[in-house]
């Protein structure tokens, strides 16, 4: 099963470009799509839910054109957005009934078997007749992981569904998505790295509407290995640091000085420790330098051009 | 802080369309109208006339009035959407944590929205002020510019009224946030206004009603009910006494409305809630760390035939039902058309005092009707809230990705619609038989209630229905939907009628009324018309809803642009398919009524027949001295044929010149229908106005002073079609008077009497009554034309299961195929005013003082039959003791059906006497006041034959 971008583009009419030339193939397995506030992450979501129309480009699913084919796609996808409301004074047994039948399922008794499924699965049975608007943020996120299970999707869509939760929650929430995503391609949009970290088999980077890098998390990191140094530095030292290292991040330790992460070709100096490269280091590395840094092609999983040294770097 | 508060909500609603919108229709609604109403449209209409100036204070108060409750329509969305505006955009949690004083921001976003409502009014009478002077206006009806004029009403009328309501309406905003029950709030007002306008002028003691009517409508009512047409044209309306008071009354609570939300209002996050039962307050804990689960979803077979959509769409359907039904908006308005036709059956349910008895059809025209009111405003109002409902909820992108078509989408919205309508309907039939069940009347003929409302009334709602989808589709702001809507419905009828366009046919869901039943005579023949109109419309609705599918909003917002490429990219095989035959439908089913309104029949337009009548008198008036032989004998017969609903007659006319001259030329107004007449003298036809159905025989010989002229003519009606109903028999109770046979001379009855229409065409005025002795004015009496006391005998036959009846006595009464035949002779004589009857009659029989008295009347109508007997003993009794003897041997009360009209007529000895007075009285012995009118009709009947007064 692969589902497969093509020079994907839109812009609103404010003049953002959210989309930029996204050419992307994606699949099965979770598949986390990294990127800051803004970067474009919804709007691709969106396009690929047929929620909004690209101003070109294609996309296919498994040689279903969907832009020109959305209801027989849709048959086959579970959405989640990023936010949503529910009708009031609707209990989730009711709502996710409804849903089914939204999602084409006619026969009741089928319905009954998803709705009490998808009630199980996001151990919202207990509170199945309860109005689904008074449920706390972390319940109506397993419901709306409930009502994108109903029609059983190949392919699902959750876009920033930690945002918000509290850590149990969260553990619970990717838990659940995880033991969906074997089968499935499950298309799954944070700002959160350690989201991806623990559970995604594929993972692209995403910011001002383009791919900067797409692979698997543990080729991410690797790709910079031996190249994170890391220090530690008085806050009054900074400045300085930054204006002559390639600063990654840098985080305040209890002593109230500067942990602080560098990247550079060979080690920067004497002060400077090797460090493992973390997700996070590949994260805010590709931010910063905005240019393809990886690709991975995807059918082979074989990486190829680790890496395009941009003009930033050293 | 009042001042930033005020100028930056002003701003934003100078920066939005909807403020445009508003403005721009109510302008231009009040242009039209006041454009109508001074005769601007004139050259292609009939001729507007008007007692009054309507620029004086009474005519602006009123035109005014009509547009300040369009605005009040709109105060929910403007002054609510002021406040709801912060709760909308989730800014109330920002703002209310920043140090305003809530006195200021109240004041100021309630002055805001004051000002924008008082704006579009002012748009609405700058509209109308102009439409007095556009080019065209006539000047008889514009009286000269006074600006007091126009601001009267406006002070004392619209100000405190928007006050009101524009108070009420934002405290209902401010503690429960939600626009739609201030706008249920303030149509429930209108309508309770309504109730009081109808109800004021038939009371007695209107007192408190003055005082209690929120908008001081039923006060100035009363103080200028007795006013002369000048005083209409010249004067201010006097605020004194009860008006004076309702204004401070209605003042008075609309402040404390206010001040009370001033003080009662927090800044808090939270709605004020509804709920009467507290819940009790729990302990929530979280459990269920961790676990985890296989997830393997049992099998999901999504059926997304055109059936299985079917399906779906009715169980989607079912969740907007519920969201209507059971919401409080639909409730409220429930109850209070409920608790309405309750108070107008108590008020307006009587005739002179007595209750008419609670009959199925009473029902259902005053139910049905107020309710019907109720249901196209809740369709207008409710396909916007359902189509907006899954947005309003943040659900539409969980919606909007599920695999359900569009059309299963819209279909959805169109079932629960009609559910919805379906439920008022409900509503009706509960109230009629409370109705009727509180009044001790038990018929409840529940099969006629649905038929009339799930048979026939329904279908009037349907196009709208669609016409409202494809409205609210098109248009993304509800509220502006909404007015676009009440524009179609209300806007679009008069301005058509402006520019000439009539026939039904071309206005919206127009076309043949609605059926109303009659106990007697059932629905008649005006089904066949009613239901090709409604599959007219539907077939047009069906077009209207496939296009809605075509831009039924989906997905995240979009240009309309982009809609339209969207709409081209759905505009697949099968939805051009369904547009065509629905268009094509539609075409055929118009072509086929234009064809039958305008060449198998004369389509005369108001216009027309106002320059016909026009024309009729300059060219014929002139005849109206010529001297013509007087009728002095009519012998007819009329066969008439209720299974077809066909009738044949004739007649032999004798006349005679009475005259002192010759007279050379006869003068014959003859039928629209096929006649044959016959002269026996020879004579030629030498003047044939076929337009005005106006002939003038030459006589070869003239007819001398005392001779006698033989005419004879035979007429029947031009087929009757499904459609196309050409004849005045019914299937039961058929009652025809002698005006369908031909006349003699010219008639002055055709001519146009109101006085500014006959200047405007340079007539001469019309005496309304020439004095007692100007000449020829007591030539003719009151009724019949150029005739005298005439000898009278009829032969009318009919089906074999009715009576036909005409004047006269009973001679004979035979069958002869399969048909029964009735010959009446009068042996006195009588005027030339008869009528033929025909029903399936049950007959009461008695005899008082040798005057044979007999009533024919509907089987199930025997409530009052006694009653209306005593009526004829008293009456024959006190009318042969006070004036002469009854001249009659016999008289004979006829009962007709209430589609053939309200009321009863007087011919010799024959009482035709409509089914809806009197048969029907509930009359209460014990209440003095209460007149006993099947008893005093009937007398009063019978005095017009008893030294023949009028």
């Amino acid at each position: 099963m692969i589902l497969s971008l093509k020079n994907v583009s839109k812009t609103y009419p404010n003049g953002v470009k959210a989309l930029d030339n996204v050419t992307i193939n994606i699949n099965a397995g979770m598949f986390g799509l990294l990127g800051p506030n803004g970067a474009g992450k919804s709007s691709m979501m969106r396009t690929i839910a047929t929620l909004q129309s690209p101003d070109s480009g294609s996309i296919h699913l498994d040689g279903l054109d969907i832009l020109n084919n959305k209801i027989e796609f849709r048959k086959t996808l579970g959405y989640l957005p990023q936010e949503f409301g529910v009708y009031p004074k609707m209990s989730a047994h009711d709502l996710l009934h409804y849903f089914a039948s939204l999602k084409g399922i006619t026969s009741k008794s089928e319905r009954n078997a998803l709705v009490d499924k998808a009630l199980e699965v996001t151990n919202l049975s207990d509170v199945r007749n309860k109005h689904v608007a008074g449920y706390s943020g972390g319940m109506k996120q397993r419901f709306g992981i409930a009502q994108l299970l109903l029609n059983d999707p190949k392919l699902i869509i959750v876009d920033e569904p930690t945002a918000g939760l509290d850590p149990a929650e969260r553990h619970r929430f990717l838990n659940v998505l995880r033991e969906i995503g074997t089968n499935h391609i499950v298309i799954f949009s944070t700002h959160i790295v350690d989201d991806v970290k623990e559970l995604c088999t594929d993972m692209a980077i995403l910011n001002g509407g383009k791919i900067l890098a797409q692979a698997t998390p543990k080729q991410m990191t690797a790709a910079l290995a031996g190249k994170i140094w890391t220090t530690t530095v008085d806050r009054e030292g900074i400045e300085q640091m930054q204006q002559d290292f390639n600063v990654i991040s840098s985080n305040y330790n209890e002593d109230n000085k500067l942990n602080v992460r560098v990247y550079g070709e060979v080690s920067p100096g004497d002060a400077f420790a090797k460090a493992e490269p973390t997700l996070e280091d590949v994260y805010f590395t590709t931010l910063s330098n905005d240019k393809l840094l990886l690709k991975l092609k995807s059918h082979n999983h074989v990486l190829n051009n680790i890496y395009t040294r941009s003009k930033n770097l050293v | 802080m009042f001042s930033t508060i005020y100028t930056h909500e002003v701003k934003t609603w100078f920066k939005k369309p909807l403020f445009y919108i508003y403005a721009a229709v109510l302008f231009l609604l009040s242009l039209l109208i006041s454009a109508l109403a001074v005769g601007v449209f004139d050259s292609d209409n009939v001729t507007v006339t008007s007692a009054i100036k309507l620029n004086g204070a009474v005519g602006i108060y009123s035109l005014l009035g009509f547009f300040a409750i369009l605005t009040y329509l709109l105060i929910p969305s403007i002054i609510g959407g002021t406040i709801q505006r912060d709760f909308k955009n989730n800014m109330h949690n920002v703002l209310y944590s920043y140090p305003l004083t809530k006195w200021n921001y109240l004041l100021a976003k309630f002055s805001a929205g004051m000002t924008m409502t008082l704006l579009i009014i002012i748009a609405s009478l700058i509209g109308i002020t102009l439409g007095f002077y556009l080019p065209g206006a006539n000047e008889e009806l514009v009286g000269p510019f006074k600006i007091m004029n126009y601001l009267q009403p406006f002070l004392v009328y619209i100000i405190p009224n928007v006050f009101f309501y524009g108070a009420i309406v934002f405290a209902i905003t401010a503690f429960l946030r939600n626009v739609n029950i201030g706008f249920m709030f303030v149509l429930v007002m209108i309508i309770l206004q309504f109730a009081a306008g109808s109800s004021v002028p038939t009371m007695d003691d209107s007192y408190w009603v003055e005082l209690l009517e929120p908008t001081g409508d039923s006060a100035t009512y009363s103080q200028i009910k007795y006013w002369t047409p000048e005083e209409q044209s010249t004067q201010l309306i006097p605020i004194t006494g009860t008006l004076l008071y309702n204004r401070l009354i209605w003042l008075g609570i609309s402040l404390l409305v206010f001040i009370g939300v001033l003080f009662a209002f927090n800044f808090s996050q939270n709605p004020t809630s509804l709920s009467l039962a507290k819940t009790k307050a729990q302990r929530v804990t979280k459990k269920n760390f961790g676990t985890i689960t296989k997830v393997v979803m049992p099998p999901a077979t999504q059926d997304l035939s055109f059936f299985g959509q079917l399906k779906t769409a009715w169980i989607i359907a079912k969740s907007d039902i519920a969201y209507i039904v059971k919401g409080w908006p639909f409730i409220i308005i429930a109850s209070v058309a409920f608790a309405f036709s309750l108070l107008t059956m108590l008020i307006t349910g009587q005739q002179y005092g007595t209750d008419i008895l609670p009959k199925t059809w009473v029902m259902l025209q005053f139910a049905g009707g107020i309710f019907s009111t109720f249901a196209y405003l809740l369709i207008y109002l409710y396909t916007g809230l359902i189509l907006d409902r899954a947005k309003a909820a943040h659900i539409n992108q969980l919606v909007d990705a599920t695999p359900t078509r569009n059309w299963t989408m819209l279909l959805s919205k169109f079932i629960a619609m009609v559910v919805m309508v379906a439920t008022i309907l409900l509503i009706v039939i509960l109230s009629g038989i409370i109705i009727q069940a509180y009044n001790g009347f038990f018929e409840f003929e529940l099969p006629l209630y649905l038929f009339d409302l799930y048979v026939i009334n329904i279908w009037d709602f349907i196009p709208w229905i669609m016409m409202s989808l494809l409205i609210h589709t098109l248009i993304k702001n509800k509220w502006v939907g909404l007015i676009v809507l009440l524009v179609l419905a209300i806007g679009i009828p008069p301005l058509l009628g402006a520019i000439g366009v009539e026939q039904g046919q071309f206005i919206f869901n127009q076309g043949a009324g609605s059926p109303s039943p009659s106990d007697m005579n059932g629905y008649g023949s005006g089904l066949g018309k009613y239901f090709t109109y409604r599959v007219y419309w539907m077939l047009l609705g069906i077009a209207l809803f496939a296009l809605a599918v075509l831009f039924y909003r989906r997905g995240m917002g979009t240009s309309m642009k982009e809609r339209i490429a969207f709409a081209k990219a759905r505009l697949s095989k099968s939805i051009i398919a369904v547009m065509a035959l629905s268009l094509l439908g539609f075409f055929a089913i118009g072509g086929y009524i234009w064809k039958v309104n305008n060449l198998d029949n004369e389509q005369i337009s108001g216009k027309e027949q106002e320059e016909l009548q026009v024309n009729y008198e300059k060219d014929l008036s002139k005849y109206g001295k010529a001297p013509q032989p007087r009728l002095v004998a009519v012998n007819t017969f009329m066969d008439i044929f209720p299974d077809t609903r066909d009738f044949k007659a004739g007649a032999t006319y004798t006349l005679v010149n009475q005259t002192d001259v010759a007279i050379d030329t006869l003068h014959v107004n003859y039928p629209d229908r096929p006649t044959e007449i016959t002269l026996d003298l020879e004579s030629d036809i030498v003047k044939d106005f076929e337009d005005y159905n106006y002939r003038m025989y030459q006589f070869k010989k003239a007819l001398q002073p005392g001779d006698t002229l033989i005419m004879k003519f035979e007429t029947e009606n031009k087929p009757n079609t499904f459609f196309d109903n050409n004849s005045p028999v019914v299937d039961n109770g058929t009652f025809i008077n002698n005006s369908i046979f031909p006349s003699i001379g010219y008639s002055d009855q055709f001519e146009i009497r109101n006085t500014q229409i006959r200047k405007k065409y340079e007539l001469a005025p019309k005496d309304r009554l020439p004095a007692p002795d100007a000449p020829g004015a007591r030539d003719n009496n009151y009724i019949g034309g150029n005739s005298d006391w005439i000898d009278f005998e009829a032969t009318v036959s009919t089906s074999s299961d009715q009576i036909a009846i005409a004047p006269g006595y009973l001679i004979k009464e035979w069958e002869e195929d399969g048909r029964k035949y009735f010959n009446y002779k009068m042996d006195s004589k009588i005027l030339n005013f008869y009528a033929f009857l025909s029903g399936r009659y049950d007959v009461k029989r008695d005899e008082h003082d040798g005057v044979k008295l007999e009533i024919y009347y509907h089987p199930d109508h025997d409530y009052n039959v006694d009653r209306m007997m005593n009526g004829l003993k008293d009456g024959l009794d006190y009318y042969n003791d006070s004036y002469t003897p009854y001249q009659h041997r016999q008289a004979r009360i006829i009962e007709f059906p209430r589609t053939g009209g309200g009321f009863a007529q007087a011919f010799p000895n024959t009482i035709p006497f409509s089914e809806a007075i009197g048969f029907i009285a509930d009359v209460d012995d014990e209440d003095k006041d209460a007149v006993d009118y099947p008893f005093s009709i009937t007398a009063h009947e019978l005095a017009h034959q008893c030294g023949h007064i009028k």
